[in-house]
């Protein structure tokens, strides 16, 4: 009995070491294998990270690209209200300087008769200084040059705008002894033609303000009734405060340089000049110098401003 | 004769375990890897997508700014004059 329970004994120890000696190996391998499976998941998971990044840093470009697309969409409506809150504030600023709650001073420079063929040498100049102006146009030559019926200078219209400068009407026409103030109706026509003329060469550039050529005091008797006209068609009208002297016989750079510091006087000035006189183009550099050394902050025109008359 | 049964058995069940918890590690690493493998594929094609859209965007996107240089310009020049203004008042 004892020999035979001994022996069973020794069979279930046989029998287990046996299991345990199978189980030792298959642990082994499962172990090893584990390993290498988690180190597999590892770099997957790394990988996984990686692309999720890239994935994520390309979702936020984008959106990035999104919000810029959709600022150029509204890119007309955002210069809008800019413009709005910008002529809102030069509004306050200049009723401020004109009743002595400042001590700005502003400057709004103006060329007339172009585009002219020299006309890009001024704009290069007011770029050197970031300095904006308003653009008097006319079309004497109708698809060409003011003063030069060769060349075709149409292109100035968008490098006006490109630049920055802000485009203003002086009729198609500018035929002051050519019938331009033979009516109000004539002067108007040749004012809505420049209109169209500015808006065709900019793709839809439009222009509120208009400087009648040689001044408004030319429209003797027809003055009242344009400036009605003007009033029904929205348009503001600007003369002039300070000028080189350069619509008329001009001689010299320096009659040109005295003539314009003697008409730098007030606080706020509307500075007349012409793109096609090279005694303006010769001073304007130190013109804006000595517009700036004076404290004047140069703009561009726009329709609010109190120097743009509306009746 | 006992004693060496039950310490044997101990070791048994000791294993066993270990060849359990090795089991059920095996079946997590596997199903992960899976999941894992199944998420990179899907990520990688949504990257493909985005790169591709990013790209048509950035293409419409500089076209538009070709298209709109002037208004751009235009833009610029009225937002640094809104900041010299705001300046002077």
């Amino acid at each position: 009995m004892g020999k035979s329970l001994k022996s069973n004994q020794r069979k279930i120890i046989v029998i287990l070491i046996i299991i345990l000696v199978l189980l030792i190996p298959i642990n082994i391998y499962l172990y090893i294998n584990n390993i290498s499976l988690k180190s597999e998941y590892q770099s997957l998971n790394k990988d996984y990270q990686t692309n999720n990044k890239d994935f994520e840093n390309e979702s936020t470009k984008i959106d990035e690209i999104k919000d810029k697309l959709d600022s150029l969409n509204n890119l007309n409506n955002d210069t809008k209200k800019i413009k709005e809150e910008l002529f809102k504030d030069i509004k306050v600023l200049e009723d401020n300087i004109l009743n002595g709650k400042s001590n700005s001073k502003i400057a709004y420079l103006t060329f007339d008769d172009g585009p002219y063929y020299s006309t890009y040498k001024f704009l290069d100049i007011l770029d050197k200084y970031n300095v904006k102006a308003t653009f008097f146009t006319t079309s004497i030559n109708g698809t060409n040059c003011y003063d030069d019926n060769t060349k075709n200078c149409m292109a100035l219209y968008k490098e006006y705008v490109k630049r920055g400068h802000t485009i203003a009407n002086h009729t198609y026409t500018h035929g002051i002894f050519k019938g331009l103030y033979s009516s109000v109706d004539s002067f108007i026509s040749a004012l809505k033609k420049q209109e169209e003329k500015v808006k065709t060469e900019t793709n839809g550039y439009v222009t509120n303000i208009v400087r009648f050529p040689g001044g408004s005091v030319t429209a003797g008797r027809l003055k009242s009734g344009i400036i009605k006209e003007l009033q029904k068609l929205n348009y503001g009208y600007v003369d002039w405060t300070a000028e080189d002297g350069d619509g008329g016989n001009l001689t010299s750079t320096s009659a040109a340089w005295n003539n314009f510091t003697s008409t730098i006087n007030e606080k706020v000035e509307v500075i007349l000049f012409h793109d096609f006189n090279k005694y303006t183009l010769e001073i304007l550099p130190d013109a804006i110098e000595y517009l700036q050394d004076k404290g004047y902050i140069l703009l561009p025109l726009f329709y609010e401003s109190n120097m743009v008359k509306k009746s | 004769m006992k004693k060496i049964i039950i310490i044997i058995t101990i070791i048994l069940l000791l294993a066993t375990s270990i060849l359990t918890l090795n089991i059920v590690n095996y079946c997590i690493l596997t199903n992960n890897i899976e999941s894992t493998k199944e998420n990179l594929k899907q990520i990688n094609k949504k990257d493909t997508d985005n790169q591709d859209t990013y790209k048509e965007l950035e293409q419409e996107y500089e076209e538009l700014k070709k298209e709109k240089d002037i208004e751009i310009k235009e833009h610029e020049t009225w937002e640094n004059l809104l900041k010299v203004i705001k300046e002077k008042l």
